[in-house]
């Protein structure tokens, strides 16, 4: 064949070949095939050449997804399922009112939808950038004079944790600030969500508290800023 | 594939990034059905024939894992392409360490492919296939990212690991090879 010296629509031909070219250059390169040979027998190859790919082999997309990681938010450490703290909600009062804390003797068995429920409508209100207050245990407690000194608002809401029988001497509040990136999660109704998603916004939850299993006793108390514990797997 | 389709690829691909770093897995299934089809068969032209969605997985679990050092510059296929591409010349150096077991390389792959598919394939398709394997494997390579897969020179540059004028060249050698094979 007789080479063509036109390289930009040379380079259309592929495109040309699979249909793929918006009107107005596939017409360039209508007109320009009446007159070279060498790009009409360039575009019969390319036609021949794509008819005879390999048919693609089946793929299995579900296997393929169930291997890869998880989502830089979502992967937190996992914890040691005995020493997670139960989580419920305690609605703010009057504004000044000091906060109560509470031990409950609740059981991690109450966690069925309604739980993951309640528990998404915590991440929701943290989505909202208030600030809760949180009760916890471990190394990073801080004195219950601290969180009785932060007042709450109407409308702001406390977490309260109840901790597993044989690791709950004391109640052990701590403050806790609260904040997500507005893009870890839409704001929307949850009924929105299926019972997998809440379960996924309850493991965002567990991560708010990073304290890992050990007594408290011997520890000095400190105020978190919970925002590390959830944005440290990122 | 025209350079405003492939904008608009791109943006899509974009967006279902930032969705899954934002925590939707979702947006994981949508990424490996919008690629997964192509690399498998690109996985074929490059003469993989087993194990072929344990390659393709590996790729996206590559892929994923290494997000963060995805440029948006490039198309998210290109990269995928890079990567799936990479893997396969891995495998083949390993293969190679193990004397006993046997690799089946592009060359032979491409042949035994054309011998199972030729019952059911045309003559001019048997014509095409039996041409392609003729064709050095770069020049294979870049042929088959090109009129197969659509890629533009850039990208295939970018996957093949070399410049955008000597993926012109070869493209340029193997349609001329091509041509008179198939016509042999
Ligand atoms: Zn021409």
């Amino acid at each position: 064949m007789t080479d063509c010296t036109n390289n930009d629509l040379q380079d259309l031909l592929p495109e040309f070949a699979a249909g793929e070219l918006p009107a107005r250059e596939r017409e360039l390169v209508d007109v320009h095939l009446v007159s070279c040979a060498a790009c009409r027998e360039e575009v019969d190859v390319i036609v021949a050449v794509r008819n005879a790919r390999p048919l693609p082999p089946l793929v299995d997309v579900t296997a393929i997804v169930a291997a890869l990681p998880k989502p830089p938010v979502l992967s937190t450490a996992t914890r040691d399922d005995t020493t997670a703290p139960v989580l419920r909600v305690v609605t703010g009062g009057q504004t000044g009112r000091a906060p109560t804390m509470q031990r409950a003797r609740a059981t991690r068995s109450v966690f069925g939808s309604s739980m993951l429920k309640f528990a998404a409508t915590l991440t929701l209100v943290a989505v909202g950038g208030l600030s809760v207050v949180m009760s916890g245990r471990g190394p990073t407690s801080a004195t219950s004079s601290d969180v009785a000194s932060t007042p709450m608002f109407s409308g702001d809401s406390m977490i309260v944790a109840t901790l597993p029988e044989p690791y709950a001497p004391d109640r052990v509040p701590v403050k806790a600030v609260v904040s997500v990136a507005p893009s870890v999660l839409p704001i929307q109704e949850l009924s929105d969500y299926s019972d997998d998603e809440l379960a996924l916004l309850l493991e965002r939850l567990d991560a708010w508290d990073g304290a890992p299993p050990v007594e408290p006793d011997n520890v000095p108390p400190a105020t978190i800023q919970s925002d590390s514990a959830i944005q440290g797997a990122s | 594939m025209t350079e405003a389709d492939r904008t608009k690829d791109a943006a899509v691909d974009q967006e279902l990034i930032e969705r899954w770093r934002a925590g939707d897995e979702r947006a994981a299934t949508a990424i490996v059905e919008r690629h997964s089809t192509a690399l498998a068969r690109f996985a074929l032209s490059l003469g993989v024939r087993d194990d072929l969605n344990e390659l393709v997985q590996d790729t996206f679990v590559r892929a994923f894992s290494a997000l963060d050092s995805f440029r948006a510059d490039s198309s998210l296929r290109t990269w995928l392409f890079t990567i799936e591409r990479r893997l396969v010349l891995d495998r083949r150096r390993a293969a190679r360490r193990r004397p006993d077991s046997v690799e089946v390389m592009p060359e032979d792959a491409a042949t035994e492919f054309h011998a199972l598919d030729s019952m059911v394939a045309s003559e001019t398709e048997d014509r095409v296939r039996a041409a392609l394997t003729r064709l050095s494997p770069m020049q294979r390579d870049v042929f088959t990212l090109r009129v197969q897969e659509g890629r533009a020179y850039k990208d295939i540059a970018d996957i093949l690991g070399t410049t955008e004028g000597a993926a012109r060249v070869h493209y340029h050698n193997a349609l001329r090879a091509v041509k008179e094979w198939i016509h042999d």
